[in-house]
């Protein structure tokens, strides 16, 4: 953890500081977070609803947070658990299996007014959802965020040789997808 | 076509990872394969002004949502199941309870004012049904009683007071 983000961290936790200091939490990462998220729930509710629920347990399990990893990966860490959970709750809501649900989400993208790709990029986000739920990960969070293996690896608890070899998969797939369709 | 090799010194203490040069140009291809069709940039987008306003909708929610500890529904399948098990012990306990206890219950049982509360209120104590068999009819017995009015009282009431009032 680097100084600022220690300061930060101590600043949260003391509850004088903690409302102050959880707003400068709040401009360093939502957009960070929120692309996160929406790249596994795509829809803008839905990624809405899932942030707010990241940040609410952030602020309420900040005394937990022991400095162990990066607070970086901490928060990405619950705000992948909540989209994850977030689209379980919906597929056993619906009585739905998660590919069938994902299906649903990538129907519904071609009407979504917050989704402004064109016929590619809609192949893109198909070939995408086609995926393993770990492959998907890895992409967005490479390709779309541009993260690093190593903050990828602390994010995920997976070895940065797995990962590569997760997005090299998960590249090559997407690649065949795309030339077929 | 000959390949155009640098000369490559191992000594030089530069390290690569193993086989990084046998898929390089594989995953060459794959990402120019994703710059040519422009397919890095999101095509997701978000309402306007929605990141200005998210911190207020946050620190709302945090207000209006109270901590709390994780929520454990009582009417899970496993709850219920031990729930209707410990009702089916309970019940076959105060039935043995019930049945196996005497049907004749002894005096040693009862309550003694409950008894006496019981009897002052519900006999009538001018039938003379009620009178006990060993009551001691005698004027010693009864200090309290006034004489003269009593055998003032037979006088008008019983044909043969005297056979009623022993003197002792």
């Amino acid at each position: 953890m680097n100084a600022s983000e220690e300061k930060l961290v101590l600043q949260l936790q003391d509850p004088a500081s903690r409302n102050e200091a959880f707003r400068e939490l709040l401009k360093l990462y939502q957009e960070r977070l929120y692309w996160q998220i929406r790249n596994i729930v795509k829809n803008h509710e839905d990624a809405d609803d899932v942030l707010q629920n990241t940040f609410i347990k952030i602020f309420r399990n900040i005394e937990k947070f022991k400095g162990e990893s990066q607070l970086f990966s901490w928060m990405y860490r619950i705000a992948t658990n909540e989209a994850i959970s977030h689209l379980n709750n919906r597929a056993k809501k619906q009585s739905i299996s998660s590919e069938e649900l994902q299906q649903q989400i990538i129907d519904n993208l071609e009407n979504d007014v917050y989704f402004e790709g064109d016929e590619i990029q809609l192949k893109l986000q198909k070939a995408i959802a086609a995926l393993p739920e770990k492959q998907q990960q890895v992409f967005n969070m490479k390709y779309f965020q541009e993260l690093k293996y190593k903050e990828i690896s602390d994010i995920l608890g997976t070895s940065e040789g797995a990962l590569k070899a997760s997005y090299h998969h998960a590249t090559k797939k997407i690649e065949e997808f795309l030339k077929q369709v | 076509m000959k390949e155009n090799r640098l000369p490559y010194h191992k000594q030089s203490g530069f390290k690569v990872p193993e086989d990084y040069f046998g898929n390089f140009e594989e995953r060459m291809m794959v990402e120019l394969f994703f710059e040519e069709n422009k397919l890095r940039k999101t095509p997701f987008k978000v309402p306007e002004n929605y990141f200005e306003q998210l911190e207020g909708r946050v620190f709302e929610k945090l207000e209006v949502t109270p901590k709390k500890g994780k929520v454990i529904s009582l009417f899970n399948r496993r709850t219920l199941s031990y729930v209707a098990g410990i009702a089916a012990v309970l019940a076959v306990l105060l039935t043995s309870v019930v049945f196996n206890q005497s049907q004749d219950p002894g005096f040693e049982d009862l309550d003694i004012t409950a008894v006496e509360n019981y009897l002052l209120e519900s006999i009538d104590h001018d039938d003379p049904k009620n009178i006990p068999e060993n009551y001691d009819f005698t004027a010693s017995a009864n200090p309290n009683i006034d004489k003269e009015a009593l055998l003032e009282y037979l006088n008008e009431n019983i044909e043969e007071p005297a056979l009623l009032l022993n003197e002792d």
